[in-house]
């Protein structure tokens, strides 16, 4: 295998300006081309499928120039068979250990297999297929049924083309029908297309809750219809509608048949029901995944829209190639210093949400090693260290220490703690003024507060300390914000017979553009726990 | 990769596209200038409210924040709020510089541009343009953007009877998009989820709320739409197909529609009614057209090629990023941005 690689032509010499795509077909070519186009190296490792999911809504035509000018453009990689791997990300990259046993090192990965359709639903007669990209041959003038949004909402790419495809067998003489829910207008031209379609005489059938029912007729003689569908159209009549037809075809939503081995770290397999795989951030945006330098682009995150593939295919190599630039860039400082308490228990390893942390392999001091580039500073494994071995450099423990000194000593009587996420709070903060008794502290992350410093602070002469997280879902480093809640459930339980200050410690959650709800949210907080103490 | 250091992209409009171009640019080493009309970055994105419940909904208003923080403190960067663009020069092969000009203080100033993004967003649709619904002359009928401004300034209780009773509002779908009469026969893409979500947030913060949308097609695209409608189906919104066409203010302050379901003709009340409003061409699109020639679409939008060519206009140099091409939402405008860089990439290793 590895020989293979050696062998490749297109394999880099320095390892971490390379990506690798893992996949086949179309999108796996699209993506290779879009990695090539800004100037990276690309491996290229076949896995899955190699007949493409992606839908199109051109016409004909025009889409066959269009393939021809792109078949053109795609690049034939030869590259090797993807087998049982694994995936690890290391200090500026990804350790990718094939097999053989033999690892080989890249900037960045990218998961572009073709996906599958599901089956059609079982309850349908057997004849009924599902909508693929490729068109049914408008030779017979036949009428054709499309099934939309039966048991789940069809993806709205699937539905697109089936418009087209009836539009283009009416034209041809045909009798098309669409049955649905919701008419998908996607994109820029999608109501036009709509609209042609409706002019040049498609039946749109709209039905609510109740299902349309297909029957398969019984005994078919050659060239009569096929099919029987009866569906209650809920805007024009209400009242059921029958009609015969030759064929019909249902919409069924992109499934991930199975992600590669190696991958199944970096993602998640879970998918909804139009078949995207759900990352549980708002971070995973253009085709990015939670880990920075992971990508997921086509059939495989959901989308099987041709056009919207290579736009996420030109994005996410413009996005590795930044990536790569900022991970071979020397790094001039430091961003975690690790000291010799560390007993290498692993904490910090199995925690860190951005993988930025490996065993510093056969060291004497230091036991780990924080990877500078991916380190994005949020300060969990500080927090969760049980040996305190760890500190951020730039949100240093002793920034708590003074804090808590000076709480100590020149509070007034009703001081309130507003510890606040930088990304979130220390944004909204600046456009409000904060009531007089409030000393707002800025942190790196929700996460970052330890036990320790919550419970240093409430000892000190203050009221009460408000956390302001970053919404679940939105935090930076994804349950950062989580940690919060679990430490502060942890300490509340213990809280009221320490230090007498039941209530006086709280969890919310804000967003950055929410100046006016943080504010609210701290006058309460500080009106309860005055309340409280009176 | 290799820097490339042959001149800086000029971006026209800091909204959300703008900063978005301008962070891939710099993170890959190209130099950006943006030219921005108003006196802050983001667009209208800084407008929105957080949709978030008991977790974040992803209508990524806040991601601007994130760009902002990014492209502000990159060493390779202008920013030029309170300018616009006046001129461009071209030479043989392509684009030579672009003159700009301070609103304020009339001063010019010759900007070298290897490259020119048109970057400069859409226009919220003001219903008051055709009367709709009596925006504007009815009280109680309001926009998606006004409830966004409740929104973000806190003031959601407002909405509430005075006698503290359940928040009672409808969304009509639909307003000022997939309409012929006004030249808008597109859908506006970011609205069905965006209404959801408002609804979705108002039940979140006074659980009694009475909500109902209005539609005609539910577009709910991409990885978080089906979530929300399961959610808010959960909460009990109530999705109503069809669209009222009429809005009568009753004797006791509220509003009455009428609108047909099963068949029958059912008369509600509401409280309040909120016009999911489309995306229209930026209102200074004619003016940029003219300036650098990069032509206009029938509804009003920045030409690009083709469906597979989105971002490059028909006049080499010039690219179009986010909603300016056609309505959008921010995850789109954010991978538009991606597709926007990567052409100029291509186009300025080709020139080299
Ligand atoms: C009510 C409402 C709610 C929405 N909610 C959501 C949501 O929840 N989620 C979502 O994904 N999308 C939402 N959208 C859509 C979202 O706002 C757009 O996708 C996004 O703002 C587009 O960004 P943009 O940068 O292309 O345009 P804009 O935000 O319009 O930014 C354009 C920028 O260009 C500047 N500019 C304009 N003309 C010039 C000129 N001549 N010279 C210099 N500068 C100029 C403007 O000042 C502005 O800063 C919503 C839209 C509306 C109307
Ligand atoms: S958590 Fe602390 S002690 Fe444990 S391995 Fe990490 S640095 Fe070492
Ligand atoms: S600070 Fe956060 S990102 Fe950095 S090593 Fe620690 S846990 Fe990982
Ligand atoms: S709901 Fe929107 S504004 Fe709120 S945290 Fe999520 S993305 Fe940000
Ligand atoms: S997104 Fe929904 S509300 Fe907006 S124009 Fe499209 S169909 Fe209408």
């Amino acid at each position: 295998m590895l020989n293979l690689l050696k062998n490749n032509s297109l394999s880099c010499t320095v390892p971490n300006q390379s990506a690798l795509v893992v996949g086949n077909g179309l999108t796996a070519s699209i993506v290779v081309a879009a990695i090539k186009g800004v100037g990276l190296d690309v491996t290229h490792a076949r896995f899955g499928s190699n007949s493409s999911t992606l839908f199109h809504s051109c016409d004909n035509e025009s889409f066959i120039t269009f393939l021809d000018a792109l078949n053109e453009q795609l690049p034939t990689v030869e590259g090797p068979q993807w087998g049982p791997t694994e995936i690890v990300p290391s200090e500026n990259g990804f350790v990718v250990t094939f097999d053989s046993g033999e690892s080989h090192e890249f900037g960045s990965v990218f998961l572009a297999i073709e996906g599958a359709l599901k089956p059609a639903p079982k309850d349908l007669p057997a004849e009924v297929t599902t909508i693929t990209p490729d068109r049914p041959t408008a030779s017979v003038v036949s009428s054709v049924c499309f099934l939309l949004d039966y048991k789940e909402i069809t993806n709205p790419s699937i539905g697109a083309h089936s418009i087209r495809v009836a539009l283009e067998n009416q034209m041809a003489g045909g009798h098309s029908f669409v049955l649905l829910r919701q008419t998908p207008v996607k994109g820029l031209l999608g109501e036009t297309l709509y609209e042609a379609a409706r002019l040049a005489g498609v039946r749109f059938l709209r039905y609510g809750t109740e299902p349309p029912k297909i029957e398969r007729l019984s005994t078919p003689i050659e060239s009569s219809a096929r099919f029987k569908v009866s569906v209650v159209d809920i805007i024009e009549s209400g009242e059921e509608i029958s009609f015969d037809c030759d064929c019909v075809f249902v919409g069924a939503n992109p499934i991930i048949e199975r992600l590669p081995d190696g991958f199944r770290n970096l993602l998640t397999e879970e998918t909804d029901q139009q078949g995207f795989l759900i990352q549980d951030s708002v971070h995973c945006l253009a085709g990015k995944s939670f880990h920075r330098g992971v990508y997921c682009v086509g059939p495989s995150s959901g989308c099987v829209d041709l056009f919207e593939t290579m736009m996420t295919a030109a994005s996410t190599a413009v996005d590795a190639a930044a990536w790569l630039n900022f991970a071979n860039a020397p790094q001039s400082e430091e961003k975690m210093s690790v000291t010799e308490q560390c007993v290498r228990c692993l904490t910090c390893i199995r925690l860190c949400p951005h993988s930025a942390i490996t065993l510093n392999a056969g060291a004497s001091r230091s036991n780990v090693k924080v990877s500078t580039v991916r380190c994005m500073e949020c300060g969990i494994c500080v927090a969760e260290c049980p040996r305190t071995a760890l500190d951020l450099n730039s949100f240093l423990e002793d920034g708590f220490s003074s804090l808590i000194d000076r709480l100590k000593t020149e509070t007034s009587e009703d001081a309130i703690v507003v510890f606040g996420c930088y990304r979130s709070a220390g944004h909204a903060i600046s456009e409000i003024n904060l009531p007089r008794n409030v000393i707002f502290f800025p942190v790196s992350c929700a996460g970052r507060l330890s036990e320790s410093i919550l419970s240093a602070t409430l000892a000190t002469r203050v009221k009460g300390i408000l956390i302001l997280g970053c919404h679940h879902g939105n935090c930076r480093s994804n349950n950062g914000t989580d940690w919060a809640g679990v430490r502060l459930a942890n300490m509340s339980k213990r809280l009221g017979s320490l230090f007498g200050k039941v209530g006086a410690i709280s969890y919310k959650t804000l967003a950055p553009n929410e100046s006016a709800r943080m504010l609210r949210l701290i006058n309460n907080f500080s009106g309860s726990v005055c309340e409280i103490s009176n | 990769m290799s820097d490339h250091n042959n001149g800086q992209v000029v971006i026209v409009g800091g909204g959300i596209a703008g900063l978005a171009t301008a962070k891939l640019l710099s993170e890959n080493g190209i130099p950006f200038a943006i030219v921005e009309r108003s006196y802050k970055l983001g667009g209208h994105t800084k407008d929105w409210a957080c949709m978030a419940t008991d977790n974040c909904n992803r209508c990524h208003s806040c991601a601007v924040f994130d760009y902002e923080d990014f492209v502000t403190s990159s060493p390779h960067g202008e920013i030029l709020l309170r300018h616009e663009l006046f001129t461009v020069t071209r030479s043989t092969s392509g684009l030579r510089s672009v003159g700009i000009r301070c609103i304020d203080s009339g001063a010019e100033r010759e900007l070298p541009a290897t490259a020119l993004v048109l970057a400069v967003g859409f226009e919220p649709f003001d219903p008051i343009e055709k009367g709709f619904w009596g925006y504007g002359t009815v009280e109680g009928v309001m926009t998606l953007s006004d409830l966004n401004r409740l929104m973000r300034l806190d003031d959601l209780n407002k909405l509430r009877p005075d006698n503290g009773g359940p928040l009672n509002l409808a969304f009509f779908q639909c307003v000022g998009s997939r309409d012929k009469t006004i030249g808008a026969d597109y859908c506006s893409q970011y609205c069905c989820a965006a209404a959801i979500r408002a609804a979705l947030r108002t039940i979140h913060q006074y659980p009694e709320s009475k909500v109902a949308i209005f539609y005609i097609d539910l577009q709910i695209v991409g990885k978080t739409a089906q979530t929300l409608m399961d959610q808010a189906q959960e909460k009990g919104v109530r999705f109503l197909q069809g669209v009222p066409g009429e809005i009568q203010p009753i004797e006791d302050g509220g509003l009455q529609v009428i609108f047909e379901k099963d068949g029958q003709n059912v008369v509600e009340r509401f409280d309040w009614i909120v016009l999911s409003i489309g995306q229209r061409p930026s209102s200074s699109a004619t003016a940029i057209a003219r300036i650098t020639e990069a032509p206009l679409n029938e509804f009003g939008f920045f030409q690009t090629r083709s469906q597979s060519d989105p971002v490059r206009s028909p006049l080499n140099g010039v690219y179009i990023a986010g909603s300016c091409s056609g309505p959008a939402n921010i995850p789109d405008v954010a991978m538009n941005a991606g597709k926007v860089v990567s052409a100029i990439i291509k186009d300025i290793e080709q020139t080299i």
